[in-house]
């Protein structure tokens, strides 16, 4: 068993390029065998998931080809984003496709994020906070059916996503309407284990074909665990986003002053009945 | 009236701003936006038409763009700005 990187074939643009690059020296430093986008676009035959331990993606820009062709074929292990990189880590930009005199200290500043380890996380939920099997009423809308748990310490943003409170832990997530309006969900974009966010801050971000949603967190703290489960599992989330398909915990900071900017659950409901009512 | 969080919409400064240096036209914005935000025009092709369709905090058409031609407001800058704008309601 090998590992393989699947990567932009980097002819388009300079973060493309900057992908191949990545991709070059990693399969040289790493040892892996790197899958030709193209070729495997043709002939998704000549490449078989079961041959990699590993299958790591690397994209240029948020056009994501790499990403596009590989779901559902290849099991991707890891996926890199090379445009969002560059920003988060305000790192230089190259300078065009033709231009070569940056790349190569481009390429030596992303390495490191390549090679960190990921965050260590049991895969289980260490506070012993199982999936809470919630009551529901449930806003009906032609075809749709959201629910909406009916729960006490149970909160909601505008923006679709929810809390359920217990003592000075959030855990949060995303409605049924965001798993309904994206359809079936692909990833599982993780956030940041002790990270110190502020209420509607982005609490990592999950994927379908169609969007890429931010996941705005109804609370402000310390994310202190998320659903591991989510990585291998996103469909959990369209299965049911309150229970199994929660997103992430929080440690509170002042959710008396968060409280000011959430609703319950009748107002979500009604919100969200205007909310359908308008898209039609 | 358009509320946010009980705000008026109208007095939230959220939207996308295009940059037009980088903007190449490919109206994968446009396509994606279901709330009318964008619109095409003979003149400059893409404007930013109703800034308050966007939903506050939403930045998925930004997602969309591989010319990273589109930005929003600071966050913490808009979140302070509803809270004071909710106690001069009160």
């Amino acid at each position: 068993m090998k590992k393989a990187i699947l990567c932009c074939n980097g002819l388009d643009k300079p973060v493309g390029k900057i992908a191949r690059k990545v991709a070059l020296k990693l399969s040289q430093l790493e040892s892996s065998e790197i899958i030709c986008l193209v070729l495997f676009s043709q002939f998704p035959n000549r490449y078989h998931k079961e041959d990699y331990e590993a299958v790591v993606v690397i994209d240029g820009c948020p056009a994501k080809c790499a990403t596009k062709i590989a779901t559902n074929q290849l099991g991707i292990s890891k996926r890199f984003l090379i445009s969002e990189l560059l920003k988060e880590h305000k790192l230089q930009h190259p300078l065009s496709i033709q231009s070569e005199e940056t790349d190569d200290s481009i390429v030596e500043s992303l390495l490191p994020f390549f090679e960190k380890e990921e965050h260590k996380q049991e895969r289980k939920n260490e506070t012993g906070w199982d999936a809470k099997a919630f009551i529901y009423q449930i806003l009906k809308h032609d075809k749709y059916q959201f629910r909406i748990p009916e729960q006490k310490d149970m909160f909601f943003t505008e923006n679709d996503t929810w809390c359920f409170i217990n003592n000075d832990i959030a855990r949060i997530g995303v409605t049924d309407y965001v798993q309904q309006s994206l359809s079936d969900i692909l990833f599982f974009n993780t956030p940041e284990i002790g990270k110190k966010i502020v209420q509607f801050d982005e609490v990592g971000s999950i994927e379908s074909s169609k969007a890429v949603f931010e996941v705005i967190s109804p609370v402000s703290g310390t994310v202190i665990r998320y659903n591991a489960e989510l990585v291998d599992h996103p469909e959990w989330i369209n299965e049911n986003p309150y229970e199994k398909g929660w997103i992430a915990e929080m440690q509170l900071t002042n959710f008396e002053e968060d409280r000011m900017f959430l609703i319950n659950t009748e107002e979500y409901y009604k919100f969200l009945q205007k909310k359908v009512a308008q898209h039609e | 009236m358009e509320t946010f969080m009980g705000v008026p919409r109208d007095k939230i400064d959220w939207c996308p701003t295009i940059d037009y240096k980088k903007c190449n036209f490919c109206m994968e914005c446009y396509d994606f936006c279901p709330h009318d935000v964008f619109t095409k025009t003979d003149e400059i092709k893409l404007i930013v038409k109703n800034p308050h369709h966007c939903v506050v905090f939403c930045r998925a058409c930004s997602k969309t763009c591989n010319e990273d031609a589109l930005s929003f407001p600071e966050k913490p800058e808009v979140i302070e700005k509803i809270k004071a704008i909710r106690k001069e309601l009160e």
